[in-house]
């Protein structure tokens, strides 16, 4: 039974058109880019990405969604552009927002904390919560388990409110 | 409580969603984590990435990717074409060379056959030297020129001219063994016999007189001689050194030969084969014929001088369809030489009494030796018969021939020979010379494959790169 779904997956991923997919997830995957190496590099890193999708377009299994497989090119896409440029991938800048404005923090201190967790908490938090990936497309995006993204989100969090609301707590764990 | 996250994602399910609200009721600090995670989540969501753009750039870089792939995949298959198309010309080039390779060695195979057949009647013709050995060791070429002059023997003058007459055709017959047993002799030592072997293979055909002639160079004082006997000779039982058809010197073999042919006239045939055995200084021994409405069938048999064995044997073939065809020689020179020496030990003998007669006194004594005369002459008489008939036998070869037409045709095309087994050997061959066809594929594929794999290669990664 398995092995029909995977064949029907397979079959329908033939199909798949890549000018289809662009026009679909163009702009998830500019957002997804832009988060990652700044709005001026977004559009050659979201061209790039769909251009090696069409390179690699019967190396799809459709063991996955496509815009999760295009999330995945897209990552690497970005880490090689991050590398090519000499640089760690840049934070993501907030908007102000006027609504529910009390409830939010200060955007330079999120910064800051996001700047301080590891890459590893950071990629799960800003996919999660910036690009809107679920944990089972976190996991398959970072080849991990579902319970390591779990894990990685909550620890991520953890630390960011520690950095953001307990401040003198952070600071004495550290030192 | 690192479900917390979960739940405030509604990744739980009702038991674990329902757990974790009991804990923040009764968990202050829980609650205050949960609101700030909240205040967290919605903060990283007004995260902004700015208006996408590139759109329309994409769609125009991925329609060009798309041509240029196409493009590159025809460049791959257009040089794994070429390539393919150049290493089948080699392929086919090697196996045309070595095509004309097994045929050169398949002609220098029959060479070696051809030398093997002689190389073992050289073998068999190395026993002539002891039969030489044995015959009586005389200077006969000495003894000739005195004998005619011996005489003086009153009544019996005339008979002892004609029995030194034979007595000097003996001597001549002697001689002539002993070159033949010579000539066998020295074949194995010296290599003459297989020396000679390629130039009958070269299809000369040595004329019958030219070992004479190499006999008369070797001895020169003999010429005359041995001229004026032959003379004397010629009609009655000499045995001389002769090459015979493709038979090198001093070997003589008897040659057989059968033929069954499919012909449409048999009347026509017969004539044919007749005349054909005219005009190669042959006969016919026998014919035997019996035609009718729906088929027929005729034999013949035909004797044919040994030097145009081949030939006649050729022209046979051309006269009609190859039903069946049997070749076979023997060699008779050991044979020869035994029954020549023989003959000359007679001749002797006859000599020699007929001295004790001429010098005999009483008429007891000439009795007693005319009686022995008697017995010497039927000996020398027999021998000389048997050395005729081997003669015989080595100069002219006998073929028998089958005529078929019609039924008697179509019987013996279907009775040849077991079809199934003929349609099995016929596979075999076939699949003989397939497997020598793609063998000789691999060899040269291997052989040039420092020409072709780094191509086949290449095309393969560019393939794989594209």
């Amino acid at each position: 039974m398995m092995l029909v779904v995977q064949q029907q997956a397979v079959q329908k991923v033939e199909k798949l058109d890549i000018a289809q997919l662009a026009k679909q997830h163009y702009d998830r995957v500019f957002r997804f880019c832009s988060t990652r190496v700044g709005f001026h590099h977004a559009g050659d890193a979201a061209q790039e990405t769909f251009l090696t999708a069409q390179r690699n377009l019967s190396k799809f299994r459709g063991e996955s969604q496509p815009l999760t497989w295009l999330i995945g090119i897209a990552l690497n896409e970005c880490r090689r552009i991050n590398r090519n440029l000499q640089r760690s991938e840049p934070l993501p800048d907030f908007e102000d927002s006027q609504s529910n404005e009390s409830q939010l923090i200060d955007r330079e201190v999120l910064r800051i904390a996001l700047s301080k967790l590891t890459e590893e908490h950071r990629d799960v938090v800003v996919m999660h919560e910036i690009d809107g990936l679920t944990y089972e497309e976190i996991a398959v995006v970072l080849a991990i388990p579902v319970g390591t993204v779990k894990s990685r989100l909550y620890h991520a969090f953890v630390n960011l409110r520690k950095a953001i609301y307990l401040p003198e707590q952070a600071a004495s764990e550290v030192n | 409580m690192e479900q917390l996250k979960s739940y405030l994602d509604g990744e739980l399910d009702l038991a674990q969603q329902a757990e974790v609200e009991t804990h923040l009721r009764n968990d202050e600090e829980l609650q205050k984590m949960v609101n700030d995670f909240k205040s967290i989540s919605e903060t990283m969501k007004t995260a902004q990435a700015g208006e996408p753009y590139g759109y329309d750039e994409l769609t125009e870089k991925l329609a060009r990717d798309g041509r240029s792939k196409v493009e590159a995949n025809k460049k791959v298959w257009r040089l794994a074409s070429f390539w393919s198309l150049g290493a089948a010309a080699l392929v086919i080039a090697g196996g045309v060379l070595s095509k004309g390779g097994f045929n050169a060695s398949g002609a220098d195979a029959g060479v070696h056959s051809e030398s093997t057949v002689f190389a073992d009647k050289s073998v068999a013709s190395t026993s002539s030297p002891k039969a030489a050995e044995a015959m009586p060791q005389q200077d006969f070429a000495k003894k000739s020129e005195e004998s005619p002059a011996g005489g003086g023997f009153g009544g019996n003058m005339k008979g002892a001219r004609s029995n030194l007459s034979d007595d000097a055709e003996s001597r001549q017959k002697f001689g002539a063994v002993k070159n033949m047993a010579g000539a066998a002799a020295q074949a194995p030592s010296d290599g003459e016999v297989s020396g000679k072997t390629s130039a009958i293979r070269g299809g000369d055909a040595m004329s019958p007189k030219a070992p004479d002639t190499q006999w008369y160079e070797k001895s020169g004082d003999r010429e005359d001689l041995f001229k004026s006997n032959v003379r004397a000779i010629k009609d009655k039982t000499a045995v001389t050194t002769t090459t015979i058809g493709d038979t090198p010197q001093g070997i003589y073999v008897e040659r057989k030969g059968e033929i069954q042919l499919k012909v449409e006239d048999l009347n026509k045939s017969i004539d044919e084969a007749t005349g054909m055995a005219q005009n190669f200084g042959g006969f016919v021994s026998g014919t035997q014929m019996s035609n009718r409405a729906d088929g027929g069938e005729a034999s013949m048999t035909l004797r044919v001088p040994t030097k145009n064995y081949s030939a006649v044997m050729t022209k046979l073939r051309n006269m009609g369809e190859v039903v069946t065809e049997n070749s076979g020689s023997q060699d008779i020179t050991t044979e020869t030489v035994d029954h020549g020496s023989r003959m000359i030990s007679w001749a002797d003998e006859e000599k020699r009494l007929m001295d004790e007669l001429a010098k005999a006194k009483t008429n007891q004594d000439k009795y007693r030796i005319r009686r022995h005369l008697e017995d010497a002459r039927a000996n020398l008489d027999s021998e000389r018969a048997v050395v005729k008939s081997l003669k015989d036998r080595a100069e002219y070869s006998t073929i028998n021939i089958g005529f078929l037409r019609g039924e008697n045709a179509e019987k013996a095309g279907a009775g040849s020979g077991n079809w199934s087994g003929s349609a099995f050997k016929d596979a075999k061959s076939g699949l003989g010379t397939v497997g020598q066809v793609f063998g000789t594929l691999l060899i040269y594929l291997g052989v040039f494959s420092p020409v072709w794999l780094p191509f086949v290669i290449a095309a393969f990664v560019i393939k794989r790169r594209s």
